[in-house]
C-alpha cells in the first residue's frame, strides 16, 4: 500500500511539470509586452530593454520555463508580481486558506448531502422522496452557480437581511458561498450515487447476501454502498475540480479574498506571474485531490491493490530474466 | 427508418421528457424568431424608461439603460444557444477524432496522446478555459474557442474507450485483412459504430457549453456588454440586484428553464439510445 | 416406503409483469422434496427452473416478478407468508442456494473468508474466533487451503470460486440445498470434480437437494427423483429409473432423443424441433403441442392433467390420460422405440 501511494505520487510529477509548461505557454501567448506592462506605457525603450534583460524575457521560452520551475522547486519561488512587485508566493499563500476553506467545506457538504440523498433515492426508488430528490437534483444541475449565488444574496442578504452579502470577517460570511458552490455539486453527486447504487443493486452478489439471510439494512450499508463507492469517489474528485472552478465565481460574487479572486484581479491587471502562480496552485490542489481519490480507490477495491502487486511481480520477473 | 421511429417512441415514453422537449422546442423557436417576437430591439431603449418593473408593456421590466429585458433575453438566447450548440458539436467532433485515431493506432502514439490529455485534464476545465480566455481576449469567438479547447480532452477520453473495444472486433479485423484503407475503416466501420454515444455526448454537453460561456462572460472574460449574452446580463444586473432584482432574476430564470429542459432531453436521448435499457 | 417430506411446493405460479405484457414463467408447479433425497429439475433454458428456486427463498426481484399463487410449505409453514425476519432465519440456515455463475455471485471487495463467515455470524451464536475457525474448516472441506481465507474473489479461478460459493451455502449445514446449474459456468473437467464434491459433502451432512440442470447425465448420476419442466409446467416426474427406463411424455422422449445408451455421462441435450412458446403468449392447450410429433386434436383444445401411470410416475399428456381420447397412437411405442435403439 505504501508502495502504491509512492508510485502514484511519482506519476504526479510529470503531470505537474506538464501543467506548468501548459500554463506557461498559454500565458506567454497573451497579448501585450510584459516590459510595457511593468515599466508603464510611456517608458523609454532603454528602460524596457533593461526590464526584459532583468526578467530573462529575451531568452527562449523553454529556458524561461526551466528557470521558473527550478525556482519553484528549489526556493518555492513563483516569481514577482508585475503589478505590486511583491513575491507571488507570499500573496498566494495569504489568500490560499480562504479558498481551501470554501472548497473543502463545500466538498464536505456536497459529499454528505449528495451521497445521503442519493442512497435514500436509490433505496426508495420511485417513491415520492426519490422523485422529489431527482427533481431538485435536476434543477441543481441546471442552475448556473453565479445565478444561485445572486439569488441567495438577494433573498438572504438583501431581503431577509440574516446573512452578510460580502466580506470575510466571521464564519457567517462563508455560509452563502458554501451553499452556492455546494448546491450544484451536491446535485451531481446525488445523481451519481443514485445510479451507482441502483447498478450495484442488480448485481448477483447482492442476491447472494440476501440468500445468506443478511438484513436489508446491512445489505445496503455494507455490500451495496461499499461497492457503489468506487464511482461515487470518482465523482467526489471531479466535483472538487468544479468546486475549485466555482471558487472563482463565488469569490467574485461574495468578495472573498481567495486565490480565485486574486487570479481574476490579476487577469484584469495583466499581472501574469500572479495568474500563473494562482493557476498552478489550483491545479496542484486538484491533482492532490485526485491523488487522494486514487488512494481511496485502492483502499476500497482489492482489485486495484492487486493490479499494482501484479505489475510489480511482472517487473521482478523481467528483471530476473 | 424504423430505428428513428423506435427512437422517437422510446424518447416519448417519459412524460417529463416530452414536456421538456416541447418547452425546449418553444424556446428554440422563440429565439430563432426573436426579430418577430421581441417587442423591442436588443439595444433599443430610452433612459427615461430605465428600471421599470415588469408590466404588460415590458414583460421582464427594463434595465439601467431603459432597454426591454424580455427582448434582450430572446436575442441573448439566440447567442447562448448558438454558442452552446456550435461549441458542443465542435468539441465532441474534434475530441472524437483525437480519441478515435489515438485508440485506432494504439501503441506509442496512443501513449503520447494520453499523457498529453492527462496534463490537460489535471486542470479543472473551467480553470483551463479562464486561462485561455485571458490570453485570447474577450469576444464571442474567443470565448467559444476557450470553451472548446478546454472541453476536448474529456471528449477524447470518452471516445477512446469504445474505439479501443471496436478495434479488436472481428469485422474491423476482417476489413483490415481485406486491405481496406485506414480512412475507409475509420469512416465506414468505426464512426458509424460510435455515432450513438457521440450524439448522446453532444446533447449532454450543449448545456455545459452554455454554462461555461455564460460563466466566462459573468467573470468579464467572455462576451462583452452591450451584447445581450445571458451571463453578461447577469453580471451587469448584479449591481442593481437590491432594488431592481428582475435584471438578474429574469435572465437567470431564462437560463434555468433552457438548461433544465436541455438536460432532461439529453438524459432522455441517452436512455433512448442505450441498448441496455431496451425492453 | 414414504419418507418424511421436507419441502412441498403446491401449485406455485410466478409471473413477470412488464409494462405491457405478463410473462407466465411458472404455472401451477407442485413438487415434493423428501428428507435426504436429491430431486432433479430438468428443462430447457427459460423453462422456469431458476425462477422456482429463487421463488423458494423469495429472492425474486419484485417487481417485475410476482408470486401470483400457490404455497411453499417448509416444516409445515408457508414460506410465502412468513414475515421478513422469520424468512431470514431460513435463508442460508435451513435452506441455502448455490448460484449458477460463481464469477458474479461473490462480492468482489470482501475476502472469501469474510463472506463465508457472514453466514455463520448471522445464524449461529459463535464468537468471532470460533466463527473464523469454522469458516476455515469449511474452506478445507471444499478443498481450499485455510490460509486463503484472506484472499479476494478475483484471486481465484472459476472452479475455485464455485467451491467457495458452495462453502458459503453449506457453512450452516442447511437441510435443503438449492443448486441452480452449479456447474454450467465451469470447464468440463472441473464440472465432475465439483459435482463429486457436492455429493460427498451432501452425504456427510445429510442434506437434501434440489438440483437444477439441463444435463441428463448429471441427473442420472446424482438424483433420486426427477421432474421435467416445460414452459413453466411439470410435464413428467418420477423416480430416476422410471424416467430413464419408461420415458413417457413426448417432450422427455425428445430430451433423450439422440442418446444411444443409458450411460450418457458425457452427453448434453439435443434440441427438439422448434422453440419453446413465448411465455407471454402461451397456447391454450398443451404447451408442448406445437412441437409435438404425436399431436392430436384434443391437445390444442385442452391442457392435459397429470396422470399417474405407475406408482409415483406422473405424466401430463393426453396419451396417458385416464380416459384417453378416441384415437390414441400406441403409447408403449415410444418406450420400445427408445429402448430398442
Amino acid at each position: 500500500m505504501t508502495k502504491f501511494i509512492l508510485k502514484r505520487v511519482l506519476t504526479m510529477i510529470p503531470v505537474l511539470l506538464g501543467v506548468s509548461l501548459l500554463v506557461f505557454v498559454i500565458l506567454s501567448l497573451a497579448p501585450g509586452d510584459p516590459a510595457v506592462i511593468i515599466a508603464g506605457d510611456y517608458a523609454e525603450e532603454s528602460i524596457l530593454e533593461e526590464t526584459r534583460e532583468e526578467l530573462g524575457l529575451n531568452q527562449p521560452l523553454l529556458l524561461q520555463w526551466f528557470r521558473y520551475v527550478k525556482d519553484i522547486v528549489t526556493k518555492g519561488d513563483f516569481g514577482i508580481s508585475w503589478k505590486t512587485g511583491k513575491s507571488v508566493t507570499e500573496s498566494i499563500l495569504e489568500r490560499f486558506p480562504t479558498t481551501v476553506l470554501v472548497a473543502v467545506l463545500g466538498a464536505f457538504f456536497t459529499a454528505v448531502l449528495g451521497i445521503g440523498t442519493g442512497i435514500i433515492s436509490a433505496v426508495k426508488q420511485y417513491s415520492i422522496w426519490d422523485n422529489l430528490a431527482t427533481m431538485i437534483g435536476m434543477i441543481g444541475v441546471s442552475m448556473p452557480n453565479f445565478f444561485t449565488g445572486l439569488l441567495l444574496v438577494f433573498v438572504f442578504a438583501q431581503r431577509l437581511k440574516i446573512l452578510p452579502a460580502s466580506g470575510n470577517s466571521g464564519w457567517e460570511y462563508y455560509v452563502l458561498p458554501i451553499i452556492t458552490i455546494a448546491f450544484s455539486a451536491c446535485a451531481g453527486q446525488m445523481r451519481m450515487t443514485r445510479s451507482s447504487m441502483l447498478e450495484v443493486m442488480r448485481q448477483d452478489y447482492i442476491r447472494t447476501a440476501r440468500a445468506k439471510g443478511q438484513s436489508e439494512r446491512k445489505i445496503v450499508m455494507h455490500h451495496q454502498l461499499k461497492n457503489a463507492m468506487i464511482p461515487i469517489i470518482t465523482v467526489v474528485g471531479q466535483q472538487f475540480g468544479i468546486l475549485l472552478g466555482g471558487s472563482m465565481i463565488v469569490e467574485q460574487i461574495f468578495s472573498l479574498p481567495g486565490v480565485g479572486k486574486l487570479m481574476m484581479d490579476s487577469i484584469n491587471y495583466r499581472d501574469y506571474p500572479m495568474v500563473r502562480g494562482s493557476l498552478l496552485l489550483l491545479a496542484f490542489g486538484f491533482c492532490t485531490v485526485n491523488l487522494l481519490v486514487d488512494i481511496a480507490y485502492a483502499v476500497v477495491d482489492p482489485r486495484i491493490r492487486s493490479q499494482f502487486a501484479k505489475t510489480k511481480k511482472k517487473k521482478a520477473k523481467e528483471e530476473a530474466a | 427508418m424504423t430505428g428513428v421511429k423506435d427512437f422517437i417512441r422510446r424518447l416519448c415514453k417519459n412524460r417529463l421528457t416530452v414536456v421538456c422537449l416541447i418547452l425546449f422546442v418553444l424556446i428554440v423557436l422563440a429565439v430563432i424568431f426573436a426579430n418577430f417576437i421581441a417587442p423591442y430591439g436588443w439595444d433599443e431603449g430610452e433612459v427615461v424608461n430605465r428600471y421599470l418593473a415588469p408590466s404588460a408593456e415590458h414583460l421582464c421590466g427594463t434595465d439601467n439603460y431603459g432597454r426591454d429585458i424580455f427582448s434582450r433575453i430572446l436575442y441573448g438566447g439566440r447567442m447562448s444557444l448558438e454558442i452552446g450548440l456550435i461549441s458542443a458539436v465542435v468539441t465532441t467532433v474534434i475530441g472524437a477524432i483525437i480519441g478515435a485515431t489515438s485508440a485506432y493506432f494504439g501503441g506509442k502514439f496512443d501513449n503520447v496522446v494520453m499523457r498529453v490529455l492527462d496534463v490537460f485534464m489535471a486542470m479543472p476545465p473551467i480553470l483551463l478555459a479562464i486561462a485561455i480566455a485571458a490570453t485570447l481576449g474577450t469576444g464571442m469567438m474567443n470565448t467559444m474557442l476557450a470553451v472548446i479547447i478546454s472541453g476536448i480532452p474529456m471528449k477524447a477520453r470518452v471516445a477512446r474507450g469504445p474505439v479501443l473495444a471496436l478495434r479488436n472486433q472481428e469485422f474491423v479485423e476482417a476489413a483490415t485483412a481485406s486491405n481496406s484503407s485506414t480512412a475507409k475503416i475509420i469512416f465506414k466501420h468505426i464512426i458509424p459504430n460510435i455515432l450513438a454515444p457521440l450524439i448522446v455526448q453532444t446533447t449532454l454537453s450543449i448545456s455545459g457549453a452554455i454554462v461555461s460561456v455564460a460563466g466566462l462572460s459573468f467573470l468579464g472574460l467572455g462576451v462583452q456588454p452591450p451584447a445581450p449574452e445571458w451571463g453578461a446580463m447577469l453580471s451587469a444586473g448584479r449591481s442593481y440586484l437590491r432594488d431592481y432584482p428582475w435584471m438578474v432574476i429574469a435572465p437567470g430564470i431564462a437560463m434555468l428553464l433552457t438548461l433544465f429542459s436541455l438536460n432532461i432531453v439529453g438524459d432522455g436521448v441517452r436512455d433512448a439510445l442505450d441498448p441496455k435499457l431496451r425492453d | 416406503m414414504e419418507k418424511e417430506t421436507l419441502l412441498e411446493i403446491q401449485d406455485l405460479t410466478i409471473q413477470y409483469c412488464m409494462h405491457n405484457r405478463t410473462v407466465r414463467a411458472v404455472n401451477g408447479v407442485s413438487l415434493k422434496i423428501q428428507k435426504g433425497e436429491t430431486l432433479g429439475l430438468v428443462g430447457e433454458t427459460g423453462a422456469g427452473k431458476t425462477t422456482i428456486a429463487l421463488g423458494i427463498l423469495r429472492l425474486l426481484q419484485e417487481p417485475p416478478a410476482k408470486i401470483a399463487g400457490g404455497r411453499i410449505l417448509y416444516e409445515g409453514n408457508d414460506i410465502l407468508k412468513l414475515p421478513h425476519h422469520e424468512l431470514r432465519k431460513i435463508r442460508g440456515n435451513k435452506i441455502s442456494m448455490i448460484f449458477q455463475d460463481p464469477m458474479t455471485a461473490l462480492n468482489p471487495i470482501d475476502t472469501v473468508g469474510e463472506q463465508i463467515m457472514e453466514g455463520i455470524l448471522l445464524h449461529e451464536k459463535l464468537s468471532k474466533k470460533d466463527a473464523y475457525r469454522k469458516a476455515c474448516e469449511t474452506l478445507e472441506m471444499v478443498g481450499i487451503p485455510a490460509e486463503r481465507y484472506h484472499d479476494y474473489p478475483h484471486q481465484f479461478s472459476g472452479g475455485m470460486k464455485q467451491r467457495i460459493v458452495i462453502a458459503m451455502a453449506l457453512v450452516c449445514r442447511p437441510e435443503l440445498l438449492l443448486a441452480d446449474e452449479p456447474t454450467t459456468a465451469l470447464d468440463v473437467t472441473i464440472q465432475a470434480q465439483v459435482l463429486d464434491m457436492i455429493t460427498r459433502i451432501r452425504e456427510e451432512l445429510g442434506t437434501s437437494m434440489l438440483l437444477i440442470t439441463h444435463d441428463l447425465g448429471v441427473i442420472a448420476d446424482m438424483c433420486d427423483r426427477v421432474a421435467v419442466i416445460y414452459a413453466g409446467r411439470i410435464v413428467e416426474s418420477g423416480a430416476t429409473e422410471q424416467i430413464f427406463n419408461h420415458t413417457s411424455h413426448p417432450y422427455t422422449v425428445g430430451l433423450f432423443g439422440a442418446i444411444p445408451t443409458l450411460d450418457m455421462t458425457e452427453d448434453r441435450l439435443v434440441p427438439i424441433d422448434g422453440l419453446m412458446p413465448d411465455p407471454a403468449n402461451l397456447p391454450d392447450g398443451c404447451k408442448f403441442c406445437p412441437r409435438c410429433k404425436k399431436k392430436m386434436a384434443v391437445c390444442e383444445e385442452r391442457e392435459p392433467d397429470l396422470s399417474e401411470i405407475a406408482p409415483g410416475h406422473l405424466v401430463r399428456c393426453h396419451l396417458f390420460a385416464k380416459n384417453p381420447p378416441k384415437d390414441p397412437p400406441a403409447a408403449d411405442g415410444q418406450d420400445s422405440g427408445k429402448e430398442g435403439e
